[in-house]
């Protein structure tokens, strides 16, 4: 799995994080976006969603690169986060453009697809299991993806955790991320 | 994205646009905000009603946005640098009062985060569609400043240069930005050290007249001593009513007009990408400039020589510089997210065909289009 790691690319990332308004997709794009500032990178982050605050597709953009970015928005994503089967169908299936795809099998059920490294992180699962709730699972997705792409490192998603999100969930946060990351070198192990 | 930007070094804070007009606000002077929820601009509001706390500020949540404009226009009256956040909806309720801001010459900020129009439109998705709002919005012949910033960084610098500008030249300024560089989150260097500009309090002349033809008047505050009256009628350099006298109505219409159109040199500001010998050129502002520029690059890797005259001033109208480029290029294109109201003012000023591409389905141009059309249609 190491050649998805970012040296491949040409010093641009984009990320597409899809799911549906309510699953914390914004949130997760913002730390991802922190944690690639603190790591020196030009970065916008930008999100898409409707006027309800549960339902409905909201995909959450981030473009990381070496140099100042044009464009700010994801054109193509290098790497998606899909947390629903919509989204899943429609971006990972449908336009067929990341390389990596990061799903949660509570939500989607995966195709198989040629060329691209498909990680699924049962993060919604093993949140309601660990912390009795989903909310986190925004998280152990994200440092799935973190894992898999070497995009961010932990140390970063902590600080970012930090400026963004209560203290009051700090442990849970932290620990949500470990699990992330573990999950991802598991799948990682089998594929 | 500003040139003078180091690639090798990005700034160290991610911060969202509308929080980057706030803090640039209160860095300038701003200590009072009137306004009205709505998105796309709501953040703008969140954040400065905390800072204005902080800096023994002024901040209310008005009823509605006829009452913020008021409360600024007030404000501003009072001696504060003075500011609203709307967007579509709110801006056009605020029209009445901006016409008065304008014919009393108060200066006054108002941010528009624009989203898809007209009315309630989609609360979420992002437009262009105020431009000739921000020119035509009040009745009777009106010149007011609108700015276009580009990114994050520049809602940051033309925050700042709105406020300067408002001072400078008594003249309400317009923040015209949309819901994609609003809501987007980028680097940005939060410098502390910039030139502000005051208006001026005390001095020589009247509040409303001024000897010179395109003159900005001294603007006593209420409780400065100054025998103050303050009017949205006719009015005579000392503020007194003149509803009946044609020459003082002239004299004042066209003083107004002066003090921004005599001195566009100093209030348009625009860059160009690539123009030198460039042969198609985009027109464009805001977030369909990034676009732009984006697309004028990929288009000069495959041989095309495109170029971009990217306008960071809505109004005046950069006349000059599209008059210059049409003389040059075989081909103008305005992208814009709206049905082709720049597109239409440039035609005045270029020699070369203006071709639009348009888009409204609450989305942002992406490159390949702009690139797509450029191919299909001027190659």
């Amino acid at each position: 799995m190491t050649d998805q790691k970012k040296t491949q690319s040409n010093g641009k990332y984009q990320v597409l994080i899809a799911g549906e308004a309510g699953q914390g997709v914004i949130i997760q794009g913002i730390i991802l976006a922190e944690s690639a500032v603190a790591s020196g990178a030009w970065v916008t982050q930008s999100a898409r969603y409707g006027a309800a605050m549960r339902g409905g597709v909201a995909t959450s953009d981030v473009v990381i690169s070496n140099q100042p970015i044009d464009f700010p928005e994801v054109e193509k994503p290098d790497y998606m986060i899909a947390i629903s089967q919509l989204t899943y169908d429609k971006f990972a299936v449908g336009k067929r453009e990341a390389r990596v795809v990061v799903y949660d099998p509570f939500f989607v059920k995966p195709v198989e697809l040629e060329g691209v490294t498909q990680v699924g992180v049962a993060a919604t699962d093993t949140a309601i299991k660990v912390f009795g709730g989903a909310q986190a699972s925004n998280l152990i997705m994200l440092a799935g993806l973190a894992e898999v792409t070497g995009l961010v490192s932990t140390k970063d998603m902590i600080e970012a955790i930090d400026r963004n999100l209560s203290k009051k969930f700090r442990e849970n946060n932290i620990r949500a991320l470990e699990i992330g990351k573990e999950m991802a070198q598991e799948a990682g192990k089998g594929a | 994205m500003p040139p003078s930007v180091d690639p090798k070094k990005p700034p160290q804070t991610l911060m969202q646009g509308n929080v980057a007009v706030a803090e640039a606000a209160i860095r300038v002077g701003c200590r009072f905000f009137g306004g009205y929820p709505i998105t796309p601009s709501s953040e703008v509001m969140m954040r400065i009603a905390q800072l204005l706390r902080e800096n023994n500020g002024t901040f209310i949540q008005m009823e509605d946005e006829i009452a913020s404009i008021c409360a600024v226009i007030g404000a501003s009256w009072s001696g504060a640098k003075a500011m609203t956040a709307t967007s579509g909806p709110g801006f056009s309720l605020m029209q009445e009062g901006l016409g008065y801001a304008y014919f009393t010459e108060t200066p006054l900020v108002l941010v528009d985060v624009q989203r898809a129009g007209p009315a309630t439109g989609q609360a979420t998705h992002v437009a262009q569609g105020d431009v000739m709002q921000f020119k035509y919005g009040s009745h009777g012949d009106y010149y007011p400043i609108a700015l276009a910033p580009w990114s994050v960084q520049e809602l940051y610098d033309l925050t700042i240069r709105s406020f300067n500008l408002a001072e400078k030249y008594r003249v309400p300024v317009f923040l015209a930005t949309d819901e994609a560089i609003g809501h987007a989150r980028e680097n940005i260097e939060i410098y502390e050290e910039f030139e502000i500009v005051d208006r001026v309090r005390e001095g020589e002349g009247m509040p409303f007249g001024h000897d010179a033809p395109d003159g900005v008047p001294v603007m006593p505050a209420f409780g400065d001593g100054a025998s103050l009256m303050v009017t949205g009628s006719t009015h005579n350099p000392q503020g007194f009513r003149k509803v009946d006298d044609p020459d003082v109505h002239n004299n004042l219409v066209t003083r107004l007009m002066r003090k921004t159109m005599d001195h566009v040199d100093d209030i348009v500001e625009t860059e160009e990408y690539f123009l030198d010998d460039a042969e198609i050129a985009f027109f464009a502002f805001g977030i369909s400039a990034r676009t732009a520029v984006a697309a004028v690059r990929r288009l000069r890797e495959k041989g095309v020589k495109a170029g971009l005259l990217r306008t960071r001033t809505l109004w005046p109208f950069p006349e000059k510089q599209i008059t210059e480029v049409g003389k040059q290029v075989r081909a103008l294109i305005v992208p814009e997210l709206n049905k082709g109201m720049m597109a239409s003012v440039a035609r005045g000023y270029s020699q070369a065909p203006v071709h639009q591409i348009n888009k409204t389905n609450g989305y942002v141009l992406e490159p390949e289009e702009l690139i797509e059309y450029v191919e299909e249609e001027l190659s």
